[in-house]
């Protein structure tokens, strides 16, 4: 009973989000030329923390929306506010000549720094459990798995699987240049936007369930790398089985280590990953960049 | 397919460019015959990599149409176009530590050749171009030339193959970071490929190296088109003095038969003259 209905969904939601969290970095690293970005650049992970700031200032929390699929009111101002931030800078980066990814880049920075001033905002005007509670959303927790999420998540990851799959040999090309993967007979502009809906709808879902979780989507492309080259035909899938390991893994410590209290996940995908990254970036100079 | 017979392969019609109101381009005809090599010449900002993007589509032009095989470029797909033409750009960066014969292998994504005949053709012209000892170095750790020569097997390897059109490879400053041997290699290189029915567009900055390997010479000049014509006939002692600014002298040497050029000086300009007196 408990196996079935409390773990069990609580394991399969962390391989969930930490897949797609892990395949969306990938996907983003690959877009945007450069193996430091990951979600939170383009504003998704700002917005969302905004959104669901909102909704737990407004009280909203209190207001249960069954009929979702057992979303929180949080959950879905998160998902809502990660969306529209990513649909922002999106616009704001995109001209006549086309999306800059560089523009992108600078304008999700601006936006990231905006949505952190209207949550210190809020956090001001909020009062002590208010106050408890945004900032355990936002250090990420995945105790409030349960079948209903999965029902969500599952889904979406495997139409996310279906999408990207076409995409990888259009991200190899990528990372010629944007001229270059033109020259080479791709629709640029196409899969760039699609490519950006994708992920932001992905992380979004994620950052929506489970608040946000740091590092996986940055930390867990960049060892695949490491182990198999920059081939998105391989690094997509792979990172996406590692994304789900990491999470499981770091989830069960979580769970472990201060028991019978938890410690938020995004707190152990911190102290669990940026270690070993950095012991690998030591250790494997020069082949990373 | 059309029935002509002897077709232009891009043909170029009243180009014109501008950006932001300044005239990048102005009125700019020119064609490329099937495995014809042609040489674009100029100075600094005269318009070269701009009239190469235009060509290449990746530019629309303001004004005038560009063809290839007789159709507008607009009207190409992609994907089919890919298959054809192939553009070196003056300068890639990639910073995943990809090797070499994979970087080569990227260009056949516009083809469905299947993963054999593209691991024959990436070998093969790896080895054309003397690099393949690179082929399982990563490009991130190669010199400069080196880097430069895989890029160049990349868009050779994206032609490489017999289809229905002649192709076309348009190459900017392929060689800015090439030793000698292999400015020499580049020059036989391109001669070759109109062996195999590829026409070459190149952008050199070296005038010995348009001579040696060009069939026709362009040269553009403030965004105009100073001449156009048979190698011989365009590199003119006065054609260099009014467009590059400097003094030159023809040598001819009775072993080879070869003409070149030895630069004596700079024309000094009317700024300078006035400056003097």
């Amino acid at each position: 009973m408990i196996l079935r209905e409390i773990r069990l969904p609580r394991v399969l939601l962390s391989a969930l989000v930490g897949a797609v969290l892990a395949m969306s970095g990938a996907v983003l690293q690959g877009l945007f030329r450069n193996p430091l970005a990951d979600p939170s650049l383009i504003g998704v992970s700002a917005g969302a923390s905004v959104g669901a700031s909102a909704a737990i200032l407004l009280g909203l929390n209190w207001l249960s929306v069954w009929g979702l699929g057992g979303l929180s009111v949080v959950a879905l101002g998160a998902f809502v506010g990660g969306f529209l931030a990513v649909l922002l800078v999106y616009q704001l980066s995109t001209g006549p000549q086309g999306t800059s990814v560089t523009t992108m880049l600078l304008v999700g920075i601006a936006i990231s720094g905006l949505a952190g001033a209207a949550n210190s905002l809020m956090s001001i005007l909020a009062d002590n459990e208010m106050l408890r509670r945004m900032s355990l959303w936002q250090m990420g927790n995945l105790d409030l798995a349960n079948w209903s999420r999965i029902k969500i998540c599952l889904p979406m990851l495997l139409g996310f699987l279906l999408l990207l799959r076409g995409q990888a040999g259009n991200l190899n090309a990528f990372l010629l240049g944007e001229s270059e993967a033109r020259h080479l007979g791709i629709e640029v502009d196409v899969v760039k936007r699609r490519l950006i809906l994708l992920t932001a709808l992905g992380v979004g879902v994620c950052t929506a369930l489970v608040g946000a979780i740091a590092f996986v989507g940055l930390i867990v492309p960049h060892l695949v790398r490491l182990l198999s080259g920059p081939d998105h035909r391989t690094l997509i899938p792979a990172s996406g089985l590692m994304g789900a390991m990491l999470l499981v893994l770091a989830d069960l410590f979580s769970r472990i280590l201060i028991a019978p209290a938890e410690l938020p996940v995004g707190v152990i995908t911190a102290f669990l990953g940026v270690p070993f990254f950095v012991f690998l970036l030591r250790h494997q100079r020069g082949k990373l960049l | 397919m059309s029935a002509q017979v002897s077709e232009s392969v891009l043909q170029a019609r009243n180009i014109t460019q501008k950006i932001e109101g300044v005239e990048l381009l102005s009125d700019i005809t020119l064609d490329i015959q099937p495995g014809e090599v042609v040489a674009l010449i100029g100075p600094n900002g005269s318009g070269k990599t701009t009239l190469l993007k235009t060509l290449s589509g990746e530019q629309q032009p303001g004004n005038g149409s560009v063809r290839f095989h007789n159709q507008c470029l607009q009207d190409w797909s992609k994907k089919e176009l890919a298959q054809h033409m192939a553009v070196l750009p003056q300068k890639s960066v990639l910073n995943f530590p990809f090797t070499s014969s994979e970087v080569v292998a990227l260009s056949r994504t516009p083809h469905d050749s299947g993963k054999e005949i593209d691991a024959k053709i990436v070998a093969e012209v790896l080895d054309y171009l003397d690099a393949g000892y690179l082929a399982e170095r990563l490009y991130t750790n190669l010199s400069g030339g080196e880097q430069q020569r895989v890029q160049l097997a990349r868009v050779l390897a994206q032609v490489w193959n017999e289809v229905e059109y002649p192709r076309l490879l348009i190459l900017d400053e392929p060689s800015s970071f090439f030793d000698l041997s292999h400015q020499q290699m580049l020059v036989d290189l391109v001669r070759g490929l109109a062996k195999k029915n590829i026409a070459v567009l190149v952008v050199l900055h070296d005038i010995n190296l348009a001579m040696s390997c060009a069939d026709r010479v362009a040269v553009l000049s403030c965004g105009r088109l100073a001449a156009f014509g048979e190698t011989e006939a365009v590199i003119t002692t006065e054609m260099l003095e009014s467009v590059f600014s400097v003094r030159a002298k023809f040598l001819f040497d009775p072993e080879t038969g070869c003409r070149f050029l030895s630069m004596t000086g700079a024309v000094a300009s009317s700024k300078d003259l006035a400056g003097l007196s």
